[in-house]
């Protein structure tokens, strides 16, 4: 199953029949239609808009922004929290990643990494890559970490 | 980072710009009068813009015009045996069209 998340918002797609239901059973998710792949439901019933001072998903909006609810979620610094399902901000933030890195340049992680969450010195934002269920490995092909050093 | 383009309905009153009743914080009001309006706001990216659609300023205007050319039709005698072709009270009527023009100008959504 392919994976992408692209500042917080975690977009799926299925490779063969059962990768939902594979995808369920291993993380304990569930997933939605959404467009021509799936997503969590929260995320799929995200307005593509903010207005400053009002609700945005679980939090309050900080700038106006029409968009994809992808750069919505960018330019408010909110990402998906996976654990609790709702959106958190960015800078609160506090999770770590353990990310296993291949010779090819990929990361191996044992569950679904955690966009937002720090690596070293910086945040992973967004990524994409590939689930393998029978080795219970999310690999991380593409990603944007950003640097908090600087 | 990829953005739309958003329009709603919305009104503006002193300055402030609402859709549905809830205030946009830093739209742009597009130069228009002062008197309370409706419009639309786009919201572009990360700005948003308010225009005023000025129906009532319009009506207002058409009406102004309507008069002005029944002003003109009544008062705008065909021949006077030499004297004054124009009604007693013409340029008065002009005049108070006039200043209601003005007035119209000054409070221009």
């Amino acid at each position: 199953m392919k994976f992408a998340c692209e500042h917080g918002f975690y977009t799926f797609e299925a490779e063969s029949m059962d990768d939902t239901a594979y995808f369920q059973a291993n993380t304990g998710l569930a997933l939605t239609r959404y467009g021509a792949g799936l997503t969590f439901p929260f995320l799929a019933a995200l307005p593509d808009f903010s207005i400053k001072g009002q609700p945005y998903g679980n939090l309050t909006a900080t700038v106006n922004y029409a968009g994809h609810p992808a750069d919505v979620m960018r330019a408010n610094g909110f990402v998906f929290d996976v654990e609790k399902l709702q959106l958190v901000k960015l800078a609160e933030m506090t999770k770590t990643l353990k990310l296993y890195p291949q010779q090819n340049g990929a990361y191996i992680a044992l569950e679904l990494p955690q966009s937002g969450a720090r690596y070293n010195q910086a945040r992973l934002l967004s990524f994409a890559g590939v689930a393998r269920f029978g080795n219970q490995q999310f690999i991380v092909r593409t990603y944007e970490f950003q640097n908090e050093s600087i | 980072m990829s953005s739309k383009t958003k329009v709603f309905k919305a009104t503006c009153s002193g300055g402030v710009v609402k859709i549905d009743g809830v205030e946009l914080p830093g739209a742009v009001i597009l130069p228009a009068g002062q008197a309370d309006s409706q419009g639309a706001v786009l919201i572009s990216g990360g700005d948003a813009f308010y225009v005023a659609v000025p129906t009532d300023t319009l009506a207002q205007l058409i009406g102004l015009v309507a008069q002005l050319a029944q002003t003109v039709s009544a008062g705008v005698l065909p021949s006077n045996g030499g004297g004054s072709i124009t009604s007693g009270t013409f340029a008065a009527d002009l005049l108070q069209l006039k200043t209601q023009l003005d007035q119209l100008k000054e409070r221009m959504q």
